[in-house]
């Protein structure tokens, strides 16, 4: 029993340490789960941060409490991406349009690789079961269409972004 | 203390004088800030950064990631032409508006 509570204080002692590292790492990364700081501006507010640190650091402060009171400073990082979006707004959708652009090409040839691999089972099964081609082709003109639109909202978010 | 609008109104002529003393970054600057207001003129530290992009990217400043002495790499902020001629502009209206107070106020004006 006694052994026990040795341990669990063990554990609370530990858990209680303040890994300036791990509170770091945190800190990071909600700032890169905002999508109006670019890496850029994180790594300026990061830099920003460790010299608060410092200098409270030598002001006699603690790291933990030097960490929390750097951190507070610095703002929100919510707070900080509105103004950003603010600020340059167009640089922000650029960014975004980019990963919007990338992500449409994925779905583009991802539904091309489908589309082959169901034309080649559809004909496997046509020649199988002896199917009229006219049954089929249908099919052909709406997967064309749709196609189009995609290529279409593409060129229409670079548009945007070009205003 | 100002008001958050008044701190807003002056970071452009504030942030521009500062830098035409020469090169700087966001943390030396708000040092600057609280040193020449003795502490009246309290900046959020994360808030500087969005006015200093956005005075980059209408031109009148510019950037440059360089060694500081301390061995950390620090983003600096120069001014440019614009910026120089965006400061004087500044300068004139801020000084118009001084001198309008001055004369209700029996202060004595300055040349702008």
């Amino acid at each position: 029993m006694a052994d026990r509570s040795q341990h669990l204080k063990q554990i609370m002692e530990y858990k209680a340490r303040f890994d300036l590292n791990a509170a770091m790492e945190n800190w990071r990364r909600e700032l890169a789960a905002e999508p109006n700081l670019t890496p850029e501006v994180r790594r300026e507010l990061e830099t920003h941060l460790s010299d608060l640190l410092a200098e409270f650091q030598r002001r006699g402060l603690n790291e933990e409490e030097s960490f929390w009171l750097a951190r507070r400073r610095v703002g929100h990082p919510q707070a900080l991406g509105q103004e950003f979006l603010q600020a340059n707004p167009t640089a922000v959708w650029r960014e975004r349009v980019r990963w919007m652009a990338i992500a449409v090409l994925f779905v583009f040839l991802w539904s091309l690789t489908t589309n082959l691999l169901t034309r080649s089972v559809l004909s496997a099964i046509e020649s199988r079961m002896g199917l009229q081609q006219r049954e089929l082709s249908g099919s052909m003109p709406a997967q064309l269409a749709s196609v189009l639109v995609r290529i279409a909202s593409v060129r229409a978010g670079f548009c945007f972004v070009a205003d | 203390m100002p008001s958050k609008d008044m701190v807003a109104a002056s970071s452009k002529p504030l942030l521009l004088s500062i830098l035409a003393e020469g090169e700087s970054y966001g943390y030396q600057i708000i040092q600057r800030v609280r040193e020449l207001s003795g502490g009246e003129i309290e900046w959020n530290d994360g808030m500087l950064y969005p006015v200093l992009h956005r005075l980059e990217r209408d031109g009148f400043v510019e950037s440059e990631w360089k060694e500081a002495e301390s061995g950390r790499q620090r983003k600096y902020y120069f001014l440019s032409v614009s910026g120089r001629e965006a400061l004087q502009a500044e300068r004139r209206q801020w000084l118009t508006v001084h001198n309008t107070l001055s004369k209700l106020w029996n202060i004595k004006p300055v040349s702008i």
